[in-house]
C-alpha cells in the first residue's frame, strides 16, 4: 500500500480512479436560480439601500437637528443684540461723553429724591425725567433739559400731546427719537416715559445731574442760555467744593470734563491756576 | 479576463457589484461543491437543497467577506456548517460524528466497514460481464466512499473536490492538522482497500 506523501493528501490512484466517475453537476435550472439569486441582491443593493448610499441620509438626519438649533439660536442671538442696540448717538455728544454722562447720571441716582426738594422749579413730570435720563443717553439729555428749563403752561400742553405718542415708559428707546425733535418736544416725550413710573423713579435734579445731561444736548435742541450759565455756575462751584474737600483729582477730572463740555464758557481765576 | 483572476478578487469583484465575476466564481465550484455535497449525504435532491443554501450564503456574505484565506476554504467551510445544521435539525446521529473532532484517531478496522467493503462486488469475484451489469466503476467508488465514517469521507472529498492542503481541510473543518491527516490516511487506506482490483 503506497503511503500519500505527507503534504499531498491524496492518493494519485485513488484519486484517479475517483476522478473517473466524478461527473455530477447541479441542474441547469439550480444554476440559473442561484446565479439570479446572486444578481437581484447586486440589484437590491444598487437601488434599495446600500451601505455606502445610506450613509448620506444618515449623516443628514444625524446632524438634521443639531444644526437646525444652531441656526435658531444664532438667529435668535442676532435679534436680541439688534434689539439692545443703542440709538443713534445725538450729533453733538461724542459717545465717551455719552457713557460717562450715563455713568454720572447713576452714581448720582441715589441723591435723587433727596434732592428733589431743593431742586430749582420743575414740577412732578419734569421731576419724573430722571427715569428716562437712566435708561438711555439721549433720553436723559431731554429728560434733564426738560427740568433745567422748567415748566410753564405751554410745556404742560406739549407734555400732555406728546405722552399718547411715546407711549412712553415702556421704553426710553421711543424717547429718545423724540429728543431729536426738538428741545421743546424732548421733555414731553421724557416727561410722558416717566409719567406711569414716577413713584419709582430717582430724581436728580442736583446741579450735577443737569450739567451731566447738559453734556449730551444735542446741538439742535438749542437750550436756554440763562440755564446753561446757571448750570455752568453750579457745575464750578461744586469743583470748587470738591477742592476745598481736598479732593483734588476728583475736582481735576471736574474741571477736565466742564472744560470739554463747555469750552467757551469763561473759567474764574482759581480755576486757571 | 476575468478566468484570470483569482477566486478571492473575483469575490471582491463581486462584493463591490460585479455580477459577471460571480458568474466566474460560480462556475469554478459548481461542480466540485456539489459533487461534495452529492457523496457526503447521498441524496441527490438533499444535495440540491444543501448547494443551493450555501450559494445563498455566499450571496448574503458578501458584504462581510475579507480574503484572509483561499475563497476555496471559506466556501467549503460553509459546506461543512450547513451540512452540520442540516445533521443537527434532523436528529441524525452522525451530526455528533461528523462535527467531532477527536473520534476518529484510531484504527477502525473493527468497527465492520473494512468487511463491508470488501464484501462488496468486484471484479475479482465476478466475471468482467456481470460487474459490468451489476455495478458500474462509478458505483464501486461511491459505495466504496459511502462506507467511509463521514469525517474521513469528507476529508478525502475536500482534497479530491476542493483541491484543499490538510492545513486548509482543518480549518474547514474546524480540527486539528494532525487530526486531518490522520483521517484522510485512513480514508485512502480504504478505499486503496475495497477498490483494490480496480487500481
Amino acid at each position: 500500500m503506497t503511503e500519500p506523501p505527507q503534504e499531498s493528501p491524496t492518493d494519485p490512484e485513488v484519486s484517479r480512479l475517483y476522478r473517473q466517475q466524478a461527473t455530477a453537476e447541479p441542474s441547469a435550472a439550480i444554476d440559473q436560480r442561484i446565479l439570479s439569486a446572486a444578481r437581484a441582491a447586486l440589484a437590491e443593493q444598487q437601488t434599495g439601500a446600500p451601505p455606502a448610499v445610506a450613509h448620506q441620509p444618515g449623516w443628514w438626519q444625524r446632524w438634521r437637528t443639531p444644526l437646525a438649533l444652531a441656526t435658531t439660536v444664532l438667529l435668535s442671538l442676532s435679534l436680541v443684540l439688534v434689539g439692545e442696540q443703542p440709538p443713534a448717538p445725538a450729533p453733538s455728544a461724542s459717545r465717551p461723553e455719552q457713557a460717562r454722562t450715563a455713568k454720572h447720571t447713576e452714581d448720582r441716582g441715589a441723591v435723587g429724591r433727596a434732592a428733589v426738594g431743593a431742586s430749582p422749579p420743575a414740577d412732578q413730570p419734569q421731576a419724573a425725567a430722571a427715569p428716562a435720563a437712566a435708561a438711555g443717553p439721549p433720553a436723559a439729555t431731554a429728560g434733564a433739559n426738560a427740568a433745567l428749563t422748567g415748566s410753564s403752561e405751554g410745556d404742560r400742553r406739549q407734555q400732555a400731546d406728546a405722552a399718547p405718542a411715546s407711549l412712553a415708559n415702556e421704553s426710553a428707546l421711543q424717547a429718545a427719537p423724540a429728543a431729536k425733535l426738538g428741545s421743546r418736544r424732548a421733555p414731553a416725550a421724557a416727561v410722558g416715559a416717566g409719567a406711569v413710573r414716577d413713584d419709582e423713579a430717582p430724581v436728580d435734579p442736583s446741579p450735577t445731574a443737569e450739567r451731566a445731561s447738559g453734556l449730551a444736548v444735542p446741538a439742535n435742541a438749542n437750550p436756554d442760555p440763562r440755564s446753561e450759565g446757571q448750570r455752568a455756575a453750579a457745575w464750578l462751584d461744586e469743583i470748587a467744593a470738591l477742592r476745598r474737600a481736598g479732593r483734588i483729582d476728583d475736582a481735576e477730572r471736574e474741571l477736565r470734563e466742564f472744560r470739554r463740555a463747555n469750552p467757551g464758557y469763561p473759567l474764574p481765576k482759581e480755576f486757571l491756576r | 479576463m476575468r478566468g484570470d483572476w483569482s477566486d478571492e478578487r473575483l469575490m471582491l469583484a463581486y462584493r463591490a457589484g460585479d455580477a459577471d465575476a460571480f458568474d466566474a466564481l460560480y462556475r469554478r465550484y459548481r461542480g466540485s461543491l456539489y459533487r461534495y455535497l452529492a457523496q457526503q449525504c447521498g441524496n441527490p435532491a438533499l444535495a440540491d437543497e444543501l448547494y443551493q443554501d450555501i450559494w445563498i450564503k455566499v450571496v448574503k456574505a458578501r458584504a462581510d467577506y475579507e480574503p484572509l484565506a483561499r475563497f476555496s476554504t471559506w466556501i467549503y467551510r460553509i459546506a461543512h456548517h450547513r451540512l452540520i445544521d442540516h445533521y443537527r435539525r434532523h436528529a441524525l446521529p452522525t451530526a455528533a460524528h461528523f462535527a467531532g473532532n477527536d473520534h476518529d484517531d484510531r484504527e477502525e478496522g473493527g468497527d465492520g466497514n473494512d468487511e463491508r467493503i470488501v464484501s462488496l462486488p468486484a471484479a475479482g469475484h465476478e466475471t468482467p460481464h456481470a460487474l459490468h451489469e451489476r455495478r458500474t466503476m462509478a458505483e464501486r467508488i461511491g459505495l466504496a466512499l459511502a462506507d467511509l465514517p463521514d469525517h474521513q469521507r469528507e476529508v478525502f472529498l475536500l482534497a479530491e473536490e476542493g483541491g484543499l492542503t490538510l492545513d486548509e481541510i482543518a480549518t474547514a473543518t474546524g480540527c486539528g492538522r494532525e487530526t486531518a491527516k490522520s483521517r484522510m490516511r485512513y480514508a485512502l487506506n480504504k478505499l486503496r482497500h475495497s477498490l483494490r482490483d480496480l487500481l
